[in-house]
């Protein structure tokens, strides 16, 4: 059987909203050439090598209807909660792809943001970022339907020089109270040259239909500039995400990246980073969890496409229930990039015999004064620590509770936003006192 | 008082008969040495007291003060009062002594029907106990046993059986990894603890411990089976003759 016809229904209805989305604007050939891309491509299968482990047959089963905002939704206030997610952070809320500057924190000097048309401003902008060959190489099939169909983007710029205390926070909420949505965004962000800032992004749906979001964020870290990008992904209403996010550093810029995917149906991040310039560091770290029946899947790829760069990445999964994780982290080492250092490592545990993990390094390297690293383990908890702890008078939940914290814990503490750290930290402790009776 | 009574206990591990039959009685107050070769049985005596997975009881029974042990998962008997201190101390990364100790300490207070302390309370409490062990306060923020030498994660037991205080405390080959500084500090904090309310078993290949936690009663364990009994001098001569004496 071909899958592809399962999907066929979804492709005709997303080239109906994309044929008829601009009314009177000419459709650009930028969302042109994506949407023949996108429909060539098609909906990946089982035997797409990079998607072979996640089952996208809902894709097929739901009636999905692309996200059309405010014409149905009167009352914005209902959004209100989400600000207090992260109450001392710049929000900016986007509810079903469009941007509600009613919602969001006034705006501040230093960060010029403005949601633009994208087939009458600005492509160029956009293809600073997305015209690197190596991101373009493996495009998510999915970033391509938000290319195609995403009439508007939405740009932050930082100026030169200049350090951005308080934390940038994207909150993007699927809104499926009428009917099953998918929603798409494209944001594009960049940091300029000796500039420090802190981005955050966040997934949340409300309404009980299901939801798709897909995001594709471009950014452009330049020369000297310190970026910490945060994800987060803790809903488990009916919703699927799946993201790509591509970072292009310039020399001596310097990355921290987590990524924390705690619930949700499924959830794809695709973490894209180019270090563009010799000297530039990314320093990655993920956590996830999947439970019930969610699968969780992590696809990194950094090319150190120029010298004297490094990479370090530290992923850590919990699987209980039916729960999939998937962890890919894909190294490529070109052949200028001397002394480059690039590590990696992935540690998993699973707490039940129907929970999942696949883990793969994929290296290629071709320099020859390189150091290079990975290391993937997946395992139960240790029975001689929990042990340990029993016997000191500690209940066989509480020694799991414990010991998890502590795996977790290795990454949660390396956020420094306070506020965010506790908001991940009480997430994740809910999450284990729930499951520690499994 | 009897605090423990061990009848005709069998175990095995694998399939293969470990304990052949062991029969001990202790009372508060008491310390008692088991002694015996390499593979005799003494520490999955210890295993089975505690409750580590793994170990199959065939026969026998084992009451701590008038209650079926084997009623009681590890944690439980925790709480009733067995202490085990590991041959083999676990390194647990990422969970703090002091969390560590917090969490267990009043998981037993509130099984003593004890209020559970506060964060003041319990840092003095640690404060103190550690003390007993020499230990340096820095060790308190520090990760369970990660990083810590081999003399340093047997006075943390000791330091635990401080802040637990257990009725019956069973020291599995304490001794064993400790240069004499150290098992003299390690003597010198059991003794401290040890009181006419507790019990303590002190498990060890060598008479060397015994210089300096004198037991009441010393025990061989030979084959599965205590094989024989008697007072401190037994030790004496187990270190001058050996254990082959014994094996006719």
């Amino acid at each position: 059987m071909n899958m592809n016809t399962g999907f066929s229904k979804f492709i005709d209805s997303m080239r109906d909203y994309f044929e008829n989305s601009n009314g009177t604007t000419q459709i650009s050939d930028f969302r042109r050439n994506a949407w023949n891309e996108f429909e060539r491509n098609g909906i990946p299968t089982r035997k797409t090598e990079d998607w072979k482990y996640v089952n996208l047959s809902f894709i097929g089963d739901i009636d999905f209807n692309y996200a059309k905002f405010i014409s149905k939704i009167n009352d914005i206030r209902k959004y209100d909660k989400f600000r207090t997610i992260l109450p001392s952070a710049h929000n900016l809320i986007f509810v079903n792809g469009v941007f509600l500057p009613e919602l969001s924190s006034p705006a501040i000097p230093q960060i010029e943001y403005c949601s633009l048309n994208t087939d009458t401003m600005l492509v160029n902008f956009s293809n600073n970022v997305n015209l690197n060959n190596r991101i373009k190489s493996h495009k998510n099939p999915f970033s391509l339907l938000s290319e195609a169909l995403t009439d508007n983007y939405f740009s932050i710029r930082i100026e030169d020089n200049v350090t951005i205390e308080t934390p940038i926070h994207l909150i993007n909420i699927l809104d499926s109270s009428d009917e099953s949505i998918i929603s798409t965004t494209r944001c594009n962000i960049s940091i300029g040259k000796n500039s420090e800032v802190s981005l955050i992004e966040t997934n949340y749906k409300t309404g009980n239909n299901a939801g798709l979001g897909i995001n594709l964020t471009n950014i452009i870290a330049d020369n000297d500039s310190r970026c910490t990008y945060y994800k987060l992904q803790s809903d488990n209403n009916n919703s699927y995400f799946i993201s790509e996010t591509n970072f292009l550093q310039n020399r001596g810029s310097m990355l921290d990246s987590f990524s924390f995917s705690l619930d949700g149906k499924l959830i794809r991040n695709d973490l894209n980073i180019v270090l563009n310039g010799s000297g530039s560091e990314s320093n990655l770290y993920g956590l996830y969890f999947a439970d019930g029946k969610d699968l969780i899947d992590n696809h990194t790829s950094i090319y150190h496409a120029n010298p004297d760069c490094s990479s370090n990445q530290t992923y850590k999964g919990i699987l209980a229930g039916s729960g999939t994780g998937i962890f890919n982290g894909k190294i490529v080492v070109e052949e200028d990039a001397q002394r480059t250092k690039a590590y990696q490592s992935n540690k998993n545990i699973l707490l039940s015999n129907d929970a999942t993990i696949n883990t793969k390094p994929q290296l290629e390297i071709n320099a020859d004064d390189v150091r290079c690293s990975h290391g993937a383990t997946s395992g139960r908890l240790d029975e001689e620590s929990l042990f340990y702890l029993r016997s000191r008078g500690i209940s066989a939940d509480d020694a799991k509770i414990l010991l998890l914290k502590a795996f977790a814990d290795d990454i949660i503490s390396k956020v420094k936003y306070t506020e965010l750290q506790d908001l991940i930290s009480n997430l994740v402790s809910e999450k284990f006192t729930s499951n520690g009776n499994n | 008082m009897n605090l423990l009574k061990i009848s005709k206990l069998e175990a095995q591990i694998d399939g293969k008969q470990i304990l052949r039959g062991v029969d001990l009685t202790v009372n508060t107050g008491e310390i008692h040495a088991i002694m015996g070769p390499n593979g005799s049985g003494k520490s999955t005596l210890a295993s089975v007291l505690a409750g580590r997975d793994g170990y199959e009881v065939t026969g026998g029974s084992v009451e701590f003060e008038g209650k079926n042990l084997f009623d009681m998962p590890p944690e439980i008997r925790a709480r009733e009062g067995i202490f085990l201190a590991f041959q083999y101390p676990v390194e647990i990364p990422g969970v703090s002594n002091a969390n560590f100790m917090k969490s267990a300490v009043n998981e037993i207070r509130k099984h003593r029907n004890l209020e559970p302390f506060d964060a003041l309370d319990f840092l003095e409490e640690m404060k103190q106990k550690a003390q007993l062990v020499e230990m340096d306060k820095s060790f308190m923020s520090r990760s369970v046993n990660e990083g810590f030498s081999g003399g340093e994660k047997k006075r943390n037991e000791i330091f635990q059986m401080a802040m637990l205080e257990p009725r019956l405390a069973i020291l599995d080959e304490t001794d064993s990894g400790l240069d004499i500084d150290a098992l003299k500090i390690v003597a010198a904090g059991v003794n401290k603890i040890h009181g006419k309310d507790d019990a303590v078993i002190l498990i060890t290949h060598y008479q060397r411990l015994l210089d300096y936690i004198t037991p009441d009663f010393v025990h061989v364990l030979y084959n599965g089976m205590i094989v024989k009994s008697g007072t401190k001098e037994l030790a004496f001569e187990l270190e001058e003759k050996g254990y082959d004496w014994l094996k006719g």
